[in-house]
């Protein structure tokens, strides 16, 4: 994080440095025009993932945290600071799909089927002839919908639809995942299995993930690495390492480390002012 | 895939339900007996009221100049071809009318997508259009197109331009947000987002427009026919009034009534053979 050694850049390899931090975000500000002038979403956010890793951006509403993925995501301009991937701006990774992306709601186009809906990524890319990734047939089995190949987004429930559009993120081989609350709108119980078919899923593609969610337990569950946020400005109010082993399981969630860990992070929460 | 996968996704899959089972991945058979059963009761609607008017008639309390159901059917029974021979020029120039108006409004609000800019300019161009009453332009355009043809179906033409642009430029700006982020996302090209997404979020609009449209282009026939013409329902009509023949009136208002919900009803079933999903998909998933 902030404390990390930025001299130590100029003698390391290019690689060796990528290795270090993946998604990189240094300095980065975000102000939104209102009526009566700016609103400071974002101001002074310093982040480094190291490649293949597990991010989780934990705050209240309204911390910006949504905000922070749309910046990583090129989907929004910062207004301040630089941003990489892979020591490259976002708009590069993009542009040639090496970011993945699940949205709140799965916005899948009802008029497609389960399998289409997958293949619309390889379709808008043109890497449909000779493409070596892997294929829309197999991601539909990773995510547990085999069988449901032809059925409509309107036959499925919502978290076989948040299955859909994690798939369809990862139809194109993407470097970074990139979680938008994914699994916000669903059944606590439905919730935890996701989490835990997502962690499997991500260790099997050895993608860099970054997971934005509210819920203190699921930061915890899933990341390496917990950004805590604070609100307005949003800011990082502390950086918190998970050390629970991997794989990791719902059994785990009952033993003192991981309690250990969510009073941490709840400190991290509430001790920042809001 | 790993083990771990296999057993959690073994254990969720089918723990789900299908959530909604109605309305979708019906053959297109299934669609085509669908559609007729739901025409069944407008069936049942039309015969009772043809009952109750025929006794309404009967009673002798309406003036003359309604005429009961059997006399209207007299009155097509006597002359059977009489009827036919109005029918096709009305339908032909309202059917060429509406092909004519639809690709025109595709055009031009195709111009729209382009150039978002002239946007306002072509639906207020449109409006106006839509405004003009058509009963006064006809003579208008008869001194300046010649009596024919082509006069009725540009009259035709007219009357269901302006619908069509409606649906066409409402349905081209409804697309949703979520969706065109998810476009962005995988930077589609604007002509990938217009094909892969605008068009098919648009189709309901369209259809809407096309359906309004099918009707006005058949009213718009009869009237340029009012304006003088040697066949065809609206000259049929002014015949029927002016010799004071309430039966033969009352044929033709139901031939050009059939006429209408006739071509009505045709793109109402291709509608349903085009969309065949449910729009409100995230209102449904909102409510998951």
């Amino acid at each position: 994080m902030s404390q990390r050694p930025s001299v130590a850049d100029s003698t390391e390899s290019a690689a060796a440095r990528n290795r270090e931090s993946y998604l990189r975000l240094r300095d980065v500000g975000k102000e939104f025009p209102i009526a009566t002038g700016t609103v400071t979403a974002l101001q002074g956010i310093n982040l480094s993932l190291p490649r293949g890793g597990f991010g989780a951006l934990l705050g209240p509403s309204g911390c910006g945290k949504s905000t922070m993925l749309r910046l990583l995501a090129d989907l929004l301009p910062p207004t301040s600071g630089t941003i990489e991937i892979n020591g490259r701006p976002p708009s590069e990774a993009r542009e040639e799909h090496q970011i993945g992306f699940v949205f709140q709601d799965p916005t899948l186009l009802p008029w497609r089927s389960v399998l289409d809906n997958v293949r619309l990524p390889l379709q808008i890319s043109g890497r449909t002839a000779g493409w070596t990734g892997p294929s829309p047939e197999d991601l539909v089995k990773l995510v547990g919908l085999e069988g449901f190949e032809s059925a409509r987004p309107s036959q499925l429930s919502g978290g076989m639809r948040q299955r859909v559009a994690i798939a369809r993120a990862l139809v194109l081989r993407p470097d970074v995942l990139l979680l938008d609350e994914p699994f916000g709108a669903l059944d606590e119980i439905t919730r935890q299995r996701m989490n835990i078919e997502l962690l499997s899923i991500w260790q099997e593609t050895g993608v860099t993930a970054l997971l934005v969610t509210h819920s203190i337990g699921e930061a915890a569950l899933m990341a390496d690495t917990v950004y805590v946020l604070s609100a307005r400005p949003g800011r990082i109010a502390e950086t918190i390492d998970v050390s629970l082993p991997r794989p990791r399981t719902l059994e785990m969630m009952n033993t003192e480390e991981f309690n250990a860990v969510e009073n941490s992070l709840r400190r991290a929460l509430f001790g920042s002012g809001e | 895939m790993t083990s771990i996968t296999q057993t959690t996704l073994a254990e969720t899959a089918p723990a789900e339900p299908i959530a909604a089972s109605h309305g979708n991945r019906l053959s297109r058979s299934g669609l085509v007996t669908r559609w007729l059963k739901g025409r069944a009761a407008p069936l049942v609607t039309a015969v009772v009221t043809v009952v109750l008017w025929e006794w309404i008639v009967s009673t002798g309390l309406p003036p003359s100049s309604i005429a009961a159901p059997t006399e209207a059917w007299s009155a097509f029974a006597e002359d059977p071809g009489n009827l036919w021979f109005h029918v096709v020029p009305t339908m032909t120039a309202a059917l060429t009318g509406f092909g004519v108006a639809t690709s025109l409004a595709l055009l031009v609000s195709l111009v729209t997508v382009i150039v978002p800019r002239t946007t306002s300019l072509i639906y207020n161009a449109s409006v106006v259009t839509y405004s003009v009453p058509l009963i006064a332009l006809a003579p208008v355009l008869l001194v300046w197109i010649g009596n024919g043809p082509s006069l009725r179906i540009t009259i035709a033409a007219i009357a269901g331009f302006f619908p069509v642009v409606v649906g066409c430029i409402q349905g081209f700006n409804s697309t949703d947000a979520a969706r065109m982020e998810l476009m962005e996302q995988l930077s589609a090209s604007r002509l990938s987002q217009f094909r892969l997404l605008t068009v098919p979020e648009a189709l309901p609009y369209i259809f809407a427009g096309l359906k309004v449209a099918a009707a006005s282009a058949v009213l718009g026939a009869i009237i340029s026919e009012w304006s003088g013409a040697d066949r065809g329902l609206g000259l049929a009509m002014i015949n029927a009034l002016s010799g004071y023949k309430p039966g033969d009136l009352w044929m033709i208002i139901i031939a050009s009534t059939f006429l209408t919900l006739s071509l009505y009803s045709i793109v109402g079933l291709v509608e349903r053979l085009v969309i065949r999903w449910d729009y409100d998909q995230d209102a449904v998933a909102a409510r998951s």
